[in-house]
């Protein structure tokens, strides 16, 4: 571009001499607007023709509907403009669901919240079997849901809680990924973030846990309390006669012997 | 300016610039542009990457090299280059979120949805923990996932609600901290590497492992309720120290006097067998005699200060009375 205008800025320096350059300006003139011309073409044919597929995606050609390729690989592709180039995000994305309730084998209620990561496996099958991605979470929505429903539902609160719930989500990921596969959806993974009780048996748990920790209390008060007994007793029982057998009997009762002081 | 124009370039007026510039505004406008474009062009053919930084350059969408800190140059309009800090330790704090730092203090605000977590013994503790990472395989970070920190912030939930399902509550929030923060961190850093986020876990440190709200004032009270006990515990052995060393004192004093007055007896049985042996001697030389003494002896003993009445004759109890004006016998002799 820049060599096409030289000739016009060597011109300007021979003002003087403008009988000279007066013949062969028009027709430079017009050889550079052809110049112009051919370049602007060029570049919006290249631009219409060429598809750059970057690294974080892959690509889908059709031909009037008519899947010619994919492309898989980043870099540039020459794709005529009658065909049509689908581009999409070839990175993981989330898929976050919301919390649902699952009834366990043994009848208990769970909720949990789910999360999947999946990325788009076949561009075109992707396309033709889904259409966007944004239809796809959809499909993921029933298919992990199920697995997971179906996997959760089939097992004991115990298993899923404590002892096997890795085994589990593996489960799930490799039925749902199965199924979602044969429409070029790629689970790479499903994990459940939360596994909680509904909020009613959370609150039973909570009474649970009071009651747990106030007969510890009580265990520590009533230890304390036998100590100062044990005690109080020695020196109130020895001041009167026969008072062993009052200790005897008090010894093991601290609630009456507290009574018996009062009085 | 006509006026000067004029005397300059006589066959050139203002007329002939204006037609100039009409005639010829295609040119100017293209150089305009092109110098625009060059700079631009030049401006773009550098970039930087600051000292905690690696960039990725692709070209034409491909990925061909990642670079280190400094000032690299690259193709403009064709390579494309994106930094990312990966010596930078991030954070991601889950169960608490710090809403603000006032006077060097950070505040903090609980999440109580994402703190709970059920526990292998059924109970459910509140758990707030940080996970440190770095991104420090800048390609992953940028090219694999949509959202890394989204994800490595899920995927942190999921690692520690798996690993405290397993554990017990006092566990939890006693001993098995450090624990749990490793297991957690290993099954962070396996699921991260699953989708190769590009992220390296630092650490998963537990801040902070508490009963939930409605239980906690259950067992604050159990730790009352040990120091109650500790306290009376403590004002037992109060008692027992101030009477103990009293007893023992007495006891010794007891001992001591028990001890002296076996001594004694000893010591006096010792005497009356001496005696009594002297007595046998004698008794062996002359038995009548000896055997008449001591009964006479004996008498003297028994009989010494005594009432005696010396009655041959067989008579009733009534003929004792007020012998000695106190009307009740003393001794009865027959």
């Amino acid at each position: 571009m820049v060599r096409a205008f030289r000739p016009q800025h060597r011109s300007k320096g021979n003002v003087m001499t403008h009988a000279d350059t007066a013949t062969p300006r028009p027709r430079r003139r017009m050889r550079n607007r052809i110049l112009l011309g051919i370049l602007l073409v060029a570049m919006v044919g290249l631009k219409t023709n060429l598809t750059v597929v970057d690294e974080t995606e892959r690509a889908a050609v059709f031909f009037f509907g008519d899947p010619v390729r994919n492309l898989d690989e980043p870099g540039v592709y020459l794709t005529p403009f009658w065909q049509t180039v689908t581009v999409m995000d070839n990175r993981y994305r989330l898929y976050d669901s919301n919390p649902s309730e699952i009834i366990t084998a043994d009848k208990k209620t769970v909720v949990t919240d789910d999360f999947t990561l999946w990325r788009i496996g076949d561009p075109t099958k992707f396309i033709q079997a889904v259409g966007t991605p944004a239809s796809a979470l959809k499909r993921i929505d029933d298919d992990v849901f199920s697995q997971l429903r179906r996997s959760f539902g089939a097992r004991n609160y115990e298993d899923i809680v404590v002892n096997d719930r890795e085994a589990i989500i593996a489960t799930v990921t490799d039925r749902a990924g199965r199924t979602l596969a044969t429409i070029s959806i790629d689970v790479a993974m499903v994990l459940t973030n939360r596994v909680e009780l509904p909020p009613e048996n959370k609150q039973a748990v909570y009474t649970r846990m009071s009651a747990e920790r106030l007969q510890q209390a009580q265990q520590y008060r009533s230890e304390g309390e036998a100590a100062r007994c044990t005690e109080s007793s020695v020196t109130f029982f020895n001041a009167i006669p026969g008072g062993n057998l009052f200790r005897r009997f008090f010894y093991t009762k601290p609630l009456t012997l507290g009574v018996f002081l009062v009085l | 300016m006509t006026f000067r124009d004029n005397h300059t370039k006589p066959d050139e007026g203002f007329e002939g610039i204006e037609q100039k510039i009409l005639s010829e505004w295609p040119k100017y406008l293209l150089r305009a542009v092109l110098a625009l474009g060059l700079i631009f062009a030049v401006l773009n053919s550098w970039y930087t990457v600051d000292k905690d930084e690696e960039a990725t350059v692709r070209r034409f969408g491909a990925h061909i090299a990642t670079t280190g800190p400094g000032l690299h140059f690259m193709i403009p309009f064709v390579d494309k280059v994106q930094n990312t800090s990966v010596t930078t330790v991030h954070r991601i704090e889950i169960g608490f979120r710090t809403t603000s730092v006032e006077d060097n203090t950070p505040q903090y605000a609980a999440s109580s949805e994402e703190a709970e977590m059920l526990t292998a013994d059924d109970n459910i503790a509140n758990i707030d923990f940080v996970v440190q990472y770095r991104s420090s395989d800048a390609a992953k970070w940028q090219f694999s996932v949509m959202d890394p920190e989204k994800t490595l912030n899920l995927m942190a939930q999921a690692a520690m609600r798996l690993i405290i399902g397993r554990s017990d509550f006092d566990r939890a929030a006693t001993i098995g901290k450090a624990e749990i923060q490793d297991e957690v961190r290993d099954v962070l850093q396996a699921y991260s590497d699953s989708v190769e986020t590009g992220a390296q876990i630092v650490s998963v440190q537990l801040q902070d492992v508490q009963p939930p709200a409605p239980v906690i004032e259950a067992f604050k009270d159990v730790v009352t309720a040990r120091e109650e006990r500790e306290t009376l515990v403590q004002v037992a052995n109060r008692h027992a120290n101030r009477v103990l060393p009293q007893a023992r004192g007495e006891a010794a004093q007891i001992t001591n006097s028990a001890n002296a007055y076996s001594s004694e007896r000893v010591a006096e049985a010792m005497g009356d067998v001496a005696r009594f042996n002297e007595v046998l001697v004698k008794y062996q030389a002359s038995p009548e005699v000896t055997a008449q003494r001591l009964i006479f002896e004996t008498q003297e003993k028994v009989l010494r200060g005594q009432t005696i009445v010396v009655d041959p004759s067989e008579g009733g109890l009534l003929k004792f009375f007020n012998i000695d004006g106190s009307g009740i016998p003393t001794a009865t002799q027959k």
